[in-house]
């Protein structure tokens, strides 16, 4: 094990999949540009200071690592829960996470998911959109802990618009297609919808 | 699958509900709506498995009416001649199959008999895994396997796109046997907690052209674009499946019975009937962990009922896939983890078995009994012997049901079997 963990092949491939982690699903950076992560692994094998690193770099702030994660079921729940600053029962969401694929704790192979598009089909993302809108339903399986408007009379009580701009920002990095916006302004504007039509947006299942 | 012209016209004209008013619509009407409905993608053979969880007594089930053998070890679960549904003079189904003797007449059901395989360890957990892997016990470290059924979804995917091909549907877990490498697999109690109330929305959904790239980054945007494609394929799919539903509610011919596994497998013709490109679906009967068909002690009734609700509603999807004309390209197959012993236990039930029937349903079935019913004097452990490997049956249904070659997802060695398939 000693030998296998101190050869420079194991830091390369480590530093490769922390990259497909935590910056792209697309991404192929060459050997040149992991060098300097790959040393930093096969120095003390602290994979925490690794990580910082990675997280500080050039790379993971460019235009290159933007919007090129697949967001996996749990990533795509807490995205929406998170930023909300609410909080939701877990056995509903552990049962409809499994559903879309992921099981935690039960990946199905040793490898654990295949992640990137694999998590998408048609079906996967309607339930997608369908836990998008039972987790910001007013009742019913989440019970309405969420609740966008109070987040928006919290923190931009002065928007005119009900708080679209808001979530856009908040959920969306303030960044979306101009044929987006159109089609968000044609529904209800009631935030709890609002929010329910951004989720489903194919931006939104990116990170 | 990339929208036509013409679907994206269909769809949001409603031609497919136009459909499922069929008869009380002008006939010119339906005719234009039909040759809509010509217009989705071609159509592609689907496989149906359901598990029969615990073990179903094959005995009981394939019931060998004539063998004294057989009334002498059953004194009280024995089905005599004057109860049992003959198929021919030597065996019967279970008398609470009526369902599956009319489907056995009219050309639609297939029995194989005496599957199974060497050396099972008649252990509910190790055999099922057996099943679900179609790779035996020993051979391969437990978490780098994955279902033989994966497999065959892994295989039927092409790499990089989103394509759907794989759901199971019921009340447990998935089962091992759907386990996937590269693509995920929904597991859908019911439909309705999968159709979200809105529609969703992309602006590639929208006529060609006006789609902008403005928040892709610049250098790669093709993760964005697959999203694109994927959310307005997801869009038809949800009107499809509307659709599909409304057919379902204004058929009275399709009565499907109040059973659970009736329920999903109305949920499985409503996914047929949508046309999402799914080749493979599972469903279940018996419950999960040891299952229903685990019939220790004072089996009669418990397997009856079992049997009843597994006949009458594969009776009933038949009946309404029929009636869409669509039975022609879904074939439905049984399978349990392991047969009972002959002997009957002090308990008025049957213990761990061996080798068992499979059915085979479908509009292309060679409608018959396969195979020998296996010989009740020459036992191992009290239980029938198999002469049919089940990896056998598998590579039937991978190489001349789903086309899809058996070589690259089962072990080397096992042969389709003939006379099956139509």
């Amino acid at each position: 094990m000693r030998i296998l963990a101190q050869h420079p092949a194991t830091a390369r491939w480590l530093a490769r999949q922390l990259v497909r982690w935590f910056v792209s699903d697309t991404a192929n950076p060459s050997d040149a540009l992991l060098a300097p992560l790959a040393s930093q692994l096969t120095g003390d094998g602290n994979i925490a200071k690794g990580v910082e690193m990675l997280l500080r770099s050039n790379l993971f702030f460019s235009t290159e690592a933007y919007r090129q994660k697949v967001r996996s079921p749990v990533e795509l729940a807490l995205g929406i829960i998170r930023p909300l600053e609410g909080r939701t029962g877990t056995l509903h969401l552990a049962a409809d996470l499994a559903g879309l694929g992921q099981d935690l704790y039960e990946p199905p192979t040793i490898q654990g998911w295949a992640g990137g598009l694999a998590w998408i089909n048609s079906l996967t993302l309607l339930g997608r959109a369908k836990l998008a809108e039972a987790l910001l339903a007013e009742s019913g399986a989440y019970e309405g802990k969420l609740d966008p408007a109070a987040v928006v009379s919290r923190h931009g009580p002065q928007e005119k618009d009900g708080g679209k701009q808001l979530l856009i920002d908040l959920w969306l990095q303030g960044d979306l297609a101009p044929e987006s916006l159109d089609a968000l302004a044609a529904g209800s504007a009631d935030a709890r919808h609002v929010g329910a039509r951004l989720a489903s947006l194919p931006e939104f299942q990116l990170a | 699958m990339p929208i036509s012209r013409r679907e994206f016209f269909k769809e949001t004209a409603g031609a497919t509900s136009l459909l499922a008013f069929a008869s009380s619509v002008p006939a010119f009407l339906a005719r234009s709506a039909a040759a809509l409905e010509a217009g989705q993608p071609a159509r592609k053979s689907a496989l149906v498995v359901i598990q029969l969880s615990g073990g179903n007594d094959g005995l009981n089930t394939i019931v060998p009416y004539q063998d004294d053998v057989y009334h002498r070890s059953r004194p009280t679960l024995r089905i005599g001649a004057d109860e049992v549904l003959k198929l021919d003079s030597n065996l019967g189904l279970h008398p609470a199959m009526p369902a599956f003797r009319k489907l056995y007449q009219e050309g639609r059901l297939c029995i194989i008999q005496g599957v199974g395989y060497p050396h099972s360890s008649r252990d509910h957990d190790a055999a099922m895994e057996d099943w679900h892997t179609g790779v035996l016990q020993e051979r391969v470290p437990p978490g780098a396997r994955t279902g033989w059924l994966g497999r065959a979804i892994d295989t039927a995917c092409d790499p990089g796109k989103t394509d759907l091909r794989g759901a199971f549907v019921g009340e447990i877990k998935a089962p091992f046997a759907m386990r996937t490498e590269r693509v995920v697999v929904p597991s859908i109690k019911s439909l309705d907690e999968w159709l979200p109330a809105g529609s969703l929305w992309s602006d590639s959904a929208r006529p060609h052209g006006t789609g902008s790239p403005s928040s892709a980054a610049p250098g790669n945007p093709s993760l964005l674009a697959s999203l694109r494609e994927a959310t307005a394929n997801a869009r038809l799919a949800q009107r499809r499946l509307l659709a599909a539903k409304q057919t379902l509610g204004s058929r009275k011919s399709a009565a499907y019975p109040p059973f659970p596994l009736a329920q999903n497998l109305a949920t499985i013709a409503q996914l047929i009937r949508a046309n999402l490109g799914i080749r493979i679906y599972f469903a279940e009967l018996g419950g999960g962990g040891i299952g229903g068909f685990d019939t220790h002690a004072n089996q009669a009734a418990n397997h009856g009922a079992l049997l009843q609700e597994l006949a009458d509603s594969t009776a009933a999807f038949v009946d309404d896939l029929h009636s869409d004309r669509l039975l022609d390209s879904v074939l439905v197959m049984t399978f349990s983890e392991f047969g009972r012993t002959l002997t009957e236990s002090g308990r008025r039930g049957t213990n761990h078995g061996a080798a068992a029937p499979m059915f085979m349903v479908g509009g292309k079935v060679k409608a018959g009994l396969w195979g020998a019913h296996p010989s009740l004097t020459d036992l191992e452990a009290d239980a029938p012997k198999h002469h049919t490997d089940f990896r056998r049956v598998y590579a039937t249904v991978l190489d001349r049901w789903l086309n899809l070659k058996s070589e690259n997802i089962l072990p080397p060695g096992f042969a389709p079997l003939d006379g099956v398939l139509a």
